[in-house]
């Protein structure tokens, strides 16, 4: 999976890019989420319930300590209550004496027997004397007024007294705890009724040691808790800890505690619980403050935070640990899950995936799963199949398509080597009906003479007689079948259940026949014939192979046009050829029966001419010359087409020479000027080199093509000069023959080298055949050189024959 | 006198040859009407003979055959033998300078020009006159 998205590095085979996971991607992997899901998913809960049971703990853990110092304060206030009440009964015990009770009637201030007051003080005295000895509580025992003044006792002073507006019979005073000159103390006061009527009370210093055994005492109460008197000040008046009354009794509470203290409700509750106040040991402390005690003080009963929450906190810890510990595991056991069942076996299928991506399409996935995965990988080897259907498939196609091709372009070189119809044809149908295994493939070529298609190849036996009996649909008359069909509409006609087909024509020599296609052979719209298949099962044609087929069909109307063609051309050579063979077998003849009467003609002209027969007037000599100069004109003529005639075939051959001397051959063309010239007044100023080299060529051509540039120009200057050149140019020997004449207009200068096209000028001197020069310029080429002419109207003509010294073209025969 | 044949079936043609060499002063031109007239009488006839002139359509051997039999024999191998004849096609002309002629003079004849050729054959130069340009 992690390969998926990993960046594409370097393919490490040829062709095959593979994925590799990289360092990075490691860390992209999906085993990350997962993980960070299945840890949150634990831990979330784990923590949160830590936290709230951490909570209920710790209020737990309050609770239960306040509950704990309420009890200790019910406790010890219910203690100190006996206490009270056991200085009650002590007092009680004395005052309600008769004995007692009779001195303190004589005693007090408005006793009825004054007299006798003195004497019952002094027993009074003695009476308390006596009495402290047996109680167990007090530390003095006085008798004093209400007004405060001292009516007898061991002390003789007022001690912690203080007036009560209304005394009640049995309510004994309690004064204190509290600090006074420095020292804490506390008083008992006992009223002394006779009767109705109060005498004065009775009572005095209470010893405190009880009080503080009550508070130090902590039997049953459990570690850390203190309890301590508190007076309305603050201070602490009594207390468990002896040193907590070290400095002279006193300690005063933090600032903040007093105001706190002094802040609290107490009209209705007897019991407050306090939090996270100051202690006077400076520690944070929970505690209780009781105000029911029978006493001036609060009792506070304390415990100092750190006691109270160790515990819990140690609880918190503790589930703290074991929540990690379980998170850890789960970890563990989440990446070794996620591992296990999933990165790995999805690692798995992405190896398999590249190796199919590589073309190993044979490779399947393992599937032994039926979870997701398993799904996935069978849903893979699912597609891969597919994959590999498809290729094959595609493989398969792509064979067809070959052989197709293979087809065509072995027809295409049939085309092109085998121009030959009756050739061409057998092979094509036989070569169409074994590629495509079909039953009998035949061509019919259209005739459009007849309007007719004629069978002209077809295959096997049943090809053979039909070719013999012959086989032609008329189109014209409205021949039905497949074939005509497809002829006329120059369209395919497919009849592929010929059982079905109304356009099939059962055919005798093919009993097979069940499915029939006749595709037009065109070649640009016109119809060349038709390629009729048959096949021996029914819809074997299908639109691909229509496809195919119809191509096939336009090449093979290609081939079957060009070889019609071909037949046409070669007729026409042949014919040609023959037309050739009887022009020059004709030229040749009449060339010869020509010559020999010319020979009688000519020669005896001139002997008559010469007067060998006798004399002869000057009229018939007039005449006779008129006799010869037309039958040299018809010799020549003669020479001239039978050289136009060699040229145009290609059998003008050259009888080489490597002495040809030009300015010989150039003195004797000129000889021959004077004849023609007459007395024109025409000059002919030679300038010829003397030492121009002899050439290779033919001596007879040159001195042709010298007489005909040289005659020329005598016929058409009538008057001025002819001027004759001949230099060497590098290679080439160079004869130049300019005239006076009237000049040939230079887009007329085309057709003084083109065989039977004179000028107007050639026209107008009619003595020329028209061939001279065209031929002239044949033979300079045939040497390797060139004939130019440059000339205007006016301006006279300038031909010049440029002839290569050695040419290449040229081999000197052995003679 | 220097002797000339000339085997020749075309009556025209021998007459207008003799008219030419009548013309020329030291020679003298003995005519045969074809190949069995000149088989038959060469034996009779002078030696000393320097030039023989060979029509080519004769019979009942033509010209090809006839300078055959001639350079087989010893008293005519060294002499020149020229086709005189009206094909001037050109295989026709290289036919003849294969065969072995020592040239070839075209009809019509230039008679003009004859004699300078004869002269030419006779240092030792072939003649291959077939263009016959007459003036």
């Amino acid at each position: 999976m992690a390969s998926i998205t990993a960046p594409r590095t370097a393919p490490v085979s040829d062709d095959v890019p593979t994925y590799i996971p990289t360092q990075s991607a490691y860390l992209r992997s999906i085993r990350t989420p997962l993980l960070l899901v299945i840890v949150l998913s634990v831990i979330v809960p784990a923590v949160l319930v830590a936290a709230i049971s951490s909570a209920v703990n710790i209020n737990n853990a309050t609770n239960r300590a306040y509950e704990q110092m309420e009890t200790v304060s019910t406790l010890k206030v219910s203690q100190i209550g006996f206490w009270v009440n056991l200085l009650e009964d002590e007092a009680n015990a004395i005052a309600v004496d008769d004995e007692h009770l009779l001195l303190v009637r004589q005693a007090e201030p408005n006793s009825a027997f004054p007299t006798l007051r003195d004497q019952a003080q002094a027993d009074l005295d003695l009476l308390y004397t006596q009495a402290l000895f047996q109680t167990t509580q007090f530390e003095s025992l006085d008798l004093i007024a209400n007004d405060g003044k001292l009516i007898a006792g061991t002390e003789r002073r007022p001690l912690l007294f203080q007036p009560v507006d209304a005394p009640q019979p049995g309510e004994i005073v309690i004064i204190g705890p509290l600090v006074t000159e420095g020292e804490l103390a506390m008083a008992a006061w006992y009223p002394v009724f006779d009767g109705d009527r109060f005498l004065a009370y009775f009572g005095g210093a209470v010893s405190m040691d009880a009080l503080y055994d009550i508070l130090q005492d902590q039997t049953g109460t459990g570690e850390g808790i203190e309890t301590f008197l508190v007076d309305a000040e603050g201070h602490i008046i009594a207390s468990g800890e002896d040193e907590d009354l070290e400095d002279d009794h006193v300690h005063v509470l933090g600032e903040t505690t007093v105001d706190f203290m002094a802040s609290l409700d107490m009209s209705d509750n007897s019991l407050v619980r306090i939090s996270e106040f100051d202690s006077h040991t400076g520690e944070d402390t929970f505690g209780v403050v009781d105000n029911s005690l029978p006493l001036d003080t609060l009792l506070v009963t304390e415990q100092a935070e750190n006691d109270v929450l160790n515990a819990a906190y140690l609880s918190v810890l503790g589930s703290a640990a074991v929540t990690f510990a379980a998170v850890l595991i789960v970890i563990v056991l989440g990446v070794f899950f996620i591992e296990r069942r999933i990165v790995r076996p999805l690692k798995t299928l992405s190896t398999t995936a590249n190796q199919v991506a590589g073309g190993n399409l044979t490779q399947r996935a393992v599937v032994n799963r039926a979870d997701e995965i398993g799904v996935l990988a069978t849903s893979f080897n699912t597609m891969t199949d597919q994959l590999q259907g498809l290729i094959s498939g595609l493989e398969e196609r792509v064979e067809l398509r070959t052989r197709d091709l293979q087809l065509a372009a072995d027809v295409s070189t049939k085309v092109t080597t085998e121009l030959d119809p009756d050739q061409l044809l057998p092979e094509l149908v036989e070569q169409v009906r074994s590629a495509f295994r079909f039953y009998h493939v035949s061509v019919f070529v259209y005739d459009p003479k007849t309007d007719t298609v004629d069978l002209k190849a077809a295959t096997g036996e049943a090809g053979a007689q039909m070719l013999t009996v012959g086989r032609s649909f008329n189109l014209g008359r409205g021949d039905t079948g497949v074939v005509p069909t497809a002829a006329k509409t120059l369209d395919y006609c497919l009849a592929n259940d010929v059982t079905k087909s109304e356009a099939h024509l059962p055919n005798p020599y093919l009993p097979d026949t069940r499915g029939e296609l006749a595709l037009p052979m065109i070649v640009g719209d016109q119809l060349v014939g038709i390629l009729d298949l048959q096949s021996e099962q029914a819809n074997r044609f299908q639109d691909d192979d229509i496809r195919v087929l119809g191509t096939l069909a336009d090449q093979i109307a290609v081939a079957v046009r060009n070889a019609q063609l071909f037949e046409v051309v070669q007729d026409a050579l042949a014919s040609a050829e023959q037309a050739n063979s009887v022009k020059s077998h004709f030229l040749a003849s009449m060339s010869h029966e020509l010559r020999t009467p010319l020979n009688a003609i000519i020669n005896f002209t001139k002997f008559i001419l010469k007067e060998r027969m006798g004399p002869i007037t000057e009229r018939q000599a007039d005449a006779l010359d008129k006799v010869k100069t037309s039958g040299i004109h018809l010799l020549n003529l003669i020479n001239d087409v039978l050289d136009i005639s060699k040229i145009e075939s290609g059998s003008l051959a050259l009888i080489v020479d490597n002495d040809v001397d030009i300015p010989h051959l150039i003195d004797r063309a000129a000889a021959t000027t004077d004849v023609i010239l007459a007395d024109k007044p025409v000059a002919l100023k030679m300038d010829v080199a003397a030492d121009l080299p002899p050439i290779i060529g033919d001596k007879q051509r040159i001195l042709q093509v010298l007489l005909n540039l040289l005659s020329n120009a005598c016929k058409f200057t009538e008057e001025g000069s002819i001027s004759v050149k001949g230099y060497q140019d590098g290679d080439n020997v160079v004869v130049q023959v300019k005239d006076t004449g009237p000049g040939i207009a230079p887009e007329d200068h085309y057709k003084v080298f083109e065989a039977f096209q004179q000028t107007q000028t050639g026209l107008d001197q009619a003595s020329g055949t028209g061939l001279g020069m065209p031929i002239s310029r044949r033979l300079a080429e045939a040497h390797g050189g060139s004939l130019m002419l440059e000339s205007a109207v006016g301006e006279g003509a300038c031909f010049t024959l440029t002839l290569p010294i050695a040419s290449e073209l040229l081999e000197v025969e052995d003679a | 006198m220097k002797t000339l044949f000339y085997v020749e079936d075309d009556d025209l043609s021998r007459e207008i040859l003799d008219m030419i060499v009548e013309d020329m002063d030291g020679y003298d031109l003995i005519t045969f009407t074809d190949s069995s007239d000149f088989v038959s009488r060469v034996n009779q006839l002078p030696e000393s003979v320097v030039l023989i002139l060979l029509d080519i359509h004769l019979k009942p051997y033509d010209g090809f055959e006839m300078l055959k039999m001639l350079r087989q024999q010893d008293r005519f191998r060294d002499v020149p033998i020229i086709a005189l004849t009206a094909s001037v096609m050109n295989e026709e002309v290289n036919r003849l300078k294969q065969a072995g002629f020592n040239g070839a003079i075209a009809k019509p004849v230039d008679q003009d020009n004859f004699p300078g050729l004869i002269d030419e054959v006779l240092v030792g130069k072939s003649i291959w006159s077939i263009i016959s340009h007459i003036e």
